[in-house]
C-alpha cells in the first residue's frame, strides 16, 4: 500500500490524499469561485441595466402617447375653438404619429408589452379622435359652441378616462412584468451565491484538512527522524561494542597464546629437571599461576564473545554474579560494588545474554561516571508480581549509586540518545538509550529515579519464565558432566561417525568396543570375553539390521539395554522389541546419546532409581 | 620398533607452536617433523615432510585452515588434522566436520589432552572438546552441526510424543494404555523411555515441558 495515501488515523486509502493533488484542487476551485463571482456580478449589472432602460422605453411610450394624446385634444380644441386650419394641420400630423406609435408597438411588442391594455389605449385614442372629428365638423358647419360642448363634455370625459386608465394598465403591467423578471433574476443570483458559498465551503474544509494533514505529516516526520537518530545511535554503540569486544577478544587470544607457551615451557623445563631439583617446585608455581591467568582470559573471551542475539531462558542470578567481577574492573578503588541477589536463589527471564551484560554494564558505567568521588553501586535483584498479568511475576534488576544524581530536567531527558551530562571525551549520550532499546526489546520497562545529591536509581523489570525443563542447550552450555562406565558394544558402519562416538563416550567413562557392521558384532558378542552393559547399533548396518542383530546378541545371552539408532521410524518398528531396547530417531546430539548411554546403565547397575 | 607419529605444528603463534611442538617432540612415540606458522606454509611442509597428523590452529592469518587442509588432503588422503582454537565456533565446528577432522579442540585444553588428540587420531579415532563433541548430530549419512534450539522432543518416538501428550494431560497410564488399545506395560515403556531421553523424571516438568513444546494446551 502507498504510505502517501493512506490515512494514518483509518488505515483507508483517500484517492485524493497526495497534497499536492489537494492543493491543485483547492487553488483551482478557489479560482473558479472567483471567475464564477466576477461573471455574476456582470451579469447582474447587465440585467440591472437592461431592465432599467426597458423600464425607461415602456415609460416614454406611455408618456409620448399621454402627451400626444394631450396634443390631440389640444389641436382638435383650438381648431374648434378658433378655426384656423393650420391646427388642423397639427391635428392630423399628431394624431398620424398617435396613431403610428401605437400601431408600432402593437405590431412589433416588447417583451412583457401588456398588449391588451396597449389596444385599449388606441381603441380610447380611436373614440377620442371620433368624438373629436364630431366636434371638429360641428365647428366647421358653424355650430362652435356645441362642438366645445362636444370636446369639453362627459362623453369625452368618460373617453379620456379610458384612455388614462388603459395607458396606466399598460405601464403598471409592464412594470409587473420586469419587477418579476428582476426578482427571477435576484433567485437566480442566490442560487448561484449559494453555490458559491458551497465551494467556499468545500475550499475552507479542504485546506483545513490540508493543514492537518500536513501538521500530522510533519509530526510524523519528526518522529521518524528521532527514531531514526535512536537507531542510528544504537547501531554507533552497537558497532563500539562489536569493535571494543572484538579488540577484548583479540588482546585475550594473543594473551592465552602466551599463557599457552609459558605454561606449556614451564611444564617442559620441569620434566627435564630431575624429581629433588628445587627449582622444580617454582615452575610448578609458575605453571598454577599460569593456569589462573588462562581462566581470566577465559572470562574475556567468554564475555566479549561475538555472536547474533539470540534469546533464550537465562538465569539470571548466576550470570550477574558470574559477571560480577568485570564490572569491579570498570569502578576505580573509591567505588565499592554491592551485589544482592534477592530471596530467590535462581531467577529466569527470557533474553540475550549478551545485550543484559551490555545493560548492566552500560548501568554501572553510568553510575560510575556519577560518583567521582567513590561510592556505592549496587546491584539488586527482585521478583515481584507483574501488575500486568494476574498470575505473573516479573523481575526488577536495579543498579542504585550514591552519586550527584539529576535534576528533573536532566532525568526527563535522560534516555534521549545523544543527550549527555558528560563531557564529549567521556560520554556519547547513547548509554541509556540502548539500555531503553534492549529493555524493551526484552519485553520490560525502564524506570529511573533521581534526585540532585541523592544518587540514582535505575531500575529494569523483565518478565519471569519459567526455569526450562531440562533444556538441551542450557544443560549444553552449563557443562553438566555426565559420567558412566562399563562397556559399550558400538555396531556403525560410517567410520568417522563411529570414530566421534567412540570418543564421545569414552570421554563419558566407558570402555568401547567398536564394530562396522553387523556380522562383526555378532561375532564380537560371541567370541568375547568381555561382557557388553550396553550395546548401541545403527539399525542400517553393513550386512544385516541392527534389530536383528540384536536379537541374535539376545540369543548368545546378552539381556542387557541397547540404543537402535535410526532414520526412520514407525509404530510398527517399536512392537516386538522389549522394555529395554531404546530407538532414537537421527538426527540425534552426541550430546543426548552420550548422557543417555550414562542413564540406561546406571539405570541398570542400579546407581540411580529408575523413575 | 613402531614407527612414531609424524605430527606437524601449525601456529601463527611462535611461542604456542613451539611449546606444542616441545611437548609433542618430548612424547617416545611421537615425531615432529615440521612446524608451520600458516596455512599456506603448512602446504608446502605437509608436501615436504609427509606427516600423519597435523595439528593446526584454525584462527591464523592468510588462506583458511580448511581451504589448506583440503588441498593438503587432496595430494595425501590419509592424512589426520587435529584443529586447535581458542573459539568454539559454529562455523568452525562445521567445516571440521565437513573435511572429517580427527579433532577439535578449544586452546583451553590441557596440553595433555592435545597429546592424546594427536595420539588417537594417529589410530583414527577422534577426539573433540566436549564443547564441541556435544554440538554434533548423528545425521542418516555421517555427521553435522546441532542447528541452534533442536529440542529433545526430537528424541521421541511418535508413540512416545503421543504418551507424553495424554500424560501431560494428566491422564492415568490404565487409561493412556485402554485409550490406544496397548497393555499398561508397554505405556510403562514408553513412559521410560521418553522419561530418560527427555531427562525429566517428574510428571509436573513433563507437563510443563509438553506445554511449551506445543503437544498439551496449558
Amino acid at each position: 500500500m502507498n504510505r502517501d495515501q493512506t490515512n494514518p488515523d483509518s488505515g483507508l486509502t483517500l484517492p485524493l490524499a497526495r497534497p499536492g493533488t489537494w492543493i491543485l484542487i483547492a487553488s483551482v476551485l478557489t479560482f473558479g469561485l472567483f471567475g464564477l463571482l466576477t461573471y455574476h456580478v456582470n451579469v447582474t449589472l447587465r440585467v440591472g441595466s437592461e431592465l432599467a432602460r426597458a423600464y425607461l422605453q415602456g415609460e416614454a411610450l406611455r408618456d409620448l402617447v399621454v402627451e400626444r394624446e394631450q396634443q390631440l385634444a389640444f389641436a382638435a380644441t383650438m381648431l374648434v375653438a378658433t378655426g384656423d386650419q393650420e391646427w388642423l394641420g397639427r391635428y392630423e400630423s399628431v394624431e398620424r404619429n398617435l396613431i403610428a406609435s401605437l400601431d408600432a408597438a402593437i405590431g412589433a411588442p416588447q417583451p412583457g408589452y401588456d398588449t391588451g391594455a396597449l389596444t385599449d389605449t388606441r381603441d380610447a385614442v380611436t373614440d377620442l379622435r371620433r368624438n373629436q372629428s364630431e366636434a371638429i365638423q360641428l365647428a366647421a358647419a358653424g355650430q362652435v359652441p356645441e362642438a366645445l360642448a362636444l370636446l369639453s363634455g362627459s362623453d369625452q370625459g368618460v373617453l379620456a378616462d379610458r384612455f388614462e386608465d388603459a395607458s396606466g394598465r399598460f405601464i403598471e403591467a409592464y412594470r409587473v412584468h420586469l419587477q418579476a423578471q428582476l426578482v427571477g433574476h435576484r433567485r437566480h443570483e442566490l442560487r448561484s451565491l449559494g453555490v458559491g458559498m458551497a465551494i467556499v465551503g468545500i475550499c475552507v474544509l479542504m485546506w483545513l484538512a490540508l493543514a492537518r494533514r500536513v501538521r500530522r505529516r510533519s509530526a510524523a516526520f519528526e518522529q521518524e527522524l528521532v527514531e531514526k537518530s535512536r537507531l542510528e545511535a544504537e547501531l554507533l554503540q552497537a558497532q563500539k561494542m562489536e569493535a571494543v569486544g572484538r579488540l577484548a577478544s583479540g588482546i585475550a587470544h594473543d594473551f592465552s597464546n602466551l599463557i599457552t607457551a609459558i605454561r606449556g615451557f614451564a611444564t617442559l623445563a620441569r620434566e627435564r629437571l630431575p624429581p629433588e631439583h628445587p627449582a622444580r617446585q617454582s615452575l610448578a608455581r609458575v605453571e598454577e599461576a599460569a593456569d589462573q591467568a588462562q581462566g581470566v582470559t577465559r572470562g574475556l573471551l567468554t564475555f566479549s564473545r561475538k555472536s547474533a542475539t539470540e534469546k533464550k531462558p537465562i538465569e539470571l542470578v548466576a550470570q550477574i554474579q558470574e559477571d560480577a567481577r568485570w564490572f569491579r574492573r570498570v569502578l576505580p578503588g573509591t567505588i565499592r560494588l554491592n551485589l544482592d541477589p534477592g530471596s530467590q536463589p535462581k531467577v529466569w527471564v527470557f533474553g540475550d545474554r549478551g545485550q543484559l551484560q551490555q545493560v548492566l554494564l552500560n548501568l554501572v558505567v553510568n553510575a560510575r561516571d556519577a560518583m567521582p568521588d567513590g561510592g556505592e553501586v549496587t546491584i539488586k535483584l527482585e521478583a515481584e508480581a507483574d501488575p500486568d498479568h494476574d498470575h505473573g511475576r516479573q523481575l526488577a534488576l536495579s543498579v542504585a549509586d550514591t552519586g550527584i544524581g539529576m535534576d528533573p530536567a536532566v532525568l526527563q531527558r535522560a534516555i534521549e540518545p545523544f543527550f549527555t551530562t558528560k563531557d564529549t571525551e567521556h560520554g556519547t549520550g547513547l548509554g541509556l538509550s540502548v539500555v531503553h532499546g534492549i529493555v524493551k526489546d526484552h519485553g520490560g520497562m525502564l524506570r529511573i529515579d533521581s534526585h540532585p545529591g541523592e544518587g540514582t536509581v535505575v531500575t529494569l523489570t523483565l518478565p519471569i519464565v519459567p526455569a526450562p525443563a531440562a533444556t538441551d542447550e542450557v544443560v549444553a552450555e552449563e557443562g553438566i558432566e555426565v559420567s558412566g562406565s562399563g562397556s559399550v558394544f558400538l555396531a556403525q558402519g560410517h567410520a568417522y561417525v563411529r570414530d566421534i562416538l567412540v570418543t564421545a563416550l569414552e570421554d563419558a567413562g566407558f570402555s568401547v568396543s567398536p564394530v562396522t557392521s553387523c556380522p562383526a558384532f555378532r561375532s564380537l558378542y560371541r567370541d568375547g570375553e568381555l561382557c557388553a552393559d550396553l550395546v548401541v547399533l545403527d539399525y542400517d548396518l553393513p550386512g544385516g539390521c541392527g534389530v536383528e542383530c540384536l536379537e541374535k546378541i539376545r540369543e548368545y545371552g546378552y539381556l542387557g539395554p541397547a540404543i537402535i539408532l535410526t532414520h526412520e521410524l514407525s509404530p510398527e518398528m517399536e512392537q516386538g522389541l522389549d522394555a529395554d531396547v531404546m530407538l532414537l530417531r537421527k538426527p540425534v546430539r552426541v550430546g543426548d546419546l552420550r548422557r543417555l548411554a550414562v542413564a540406561l546403565t546406571r539405570s541398570r547397575s542400579g546407581g540411580e532409581e529408575a523413575p | 620398533m613402531t614407527e612414531h607419529i609424524r605430527v606437524m605444528v601449525v601456529d601463527d603463534h611462535a611461542l604456542v607452536r613451539d611449546v606444542l611442538a616441545e611437548r609433542l617432540a618430548a612424547q617416545p612415540d611421537i615425531e615432529v617433523v615440521a612446524t608451520a606458522s600458516d596455512a599456506g606454509a603448512a602446504i608446502h611442509e605437509a608436501r615436504e615432510h609427509a606427516p600423519h597428523i597435523i595439528l593446526m590452529d584454525i584462527d591464523m592469518p592468510g588462506i583458511s585452515s580448511f581451504d589448506a587442509a583440503r588441498t593438503i588432503r587432496q595430494a595425501a588422503p590419509d592424512v589426520g588434522f587435529v584443529f586447535l582454537s581458542a573459539y568454539v565456533n559454529d562455523q568452525y565446528i562445521d567445516q571440521a566436520l565437513e573435511i572429517e577432522a580427527l579433532g577439535y579442540l578449544s586452546k583451553e585444553e590441557p596440553a595433555e589432552v592435545v597429546i592424546d588428540a594427536v595420539r588417537r587420531a594417529s589410530r583414527g579415532a577422534t577426539r573433540f572438546s566436549k564443547s564441541v563433541s556435544d554440538r554434533i548430530v548423528l545425521e542418516p549419512g555421517g555427521v553435522s552441526l546441532a542447528a541452534s534450539g533442536s529440542s529433545r522432543l526430537n528424541l521421541l518416538t511418535p508413540r512416545e510424543r503421543e504418551i507424553l501428550g495424554y500424560l501431560a494431560a494428566g491422564m492415568p497410564k490404565k487409561q493412556i494404555a485402554k485409550l490406544l488399545g496397548i497393555s499398561p506395560k508397554t505405556v510403562e515403556k514408553h513412559c521410560d523411555h521418553l522419561m530418560d531421553k527427555l531427562d525429566i523424571h517428574d510428571r509436573v516438568k513433563l507437563a510443563r515441558y509438553a506445554i511449551r513444546e506445543g503437544l498439551t494446551q496449558p
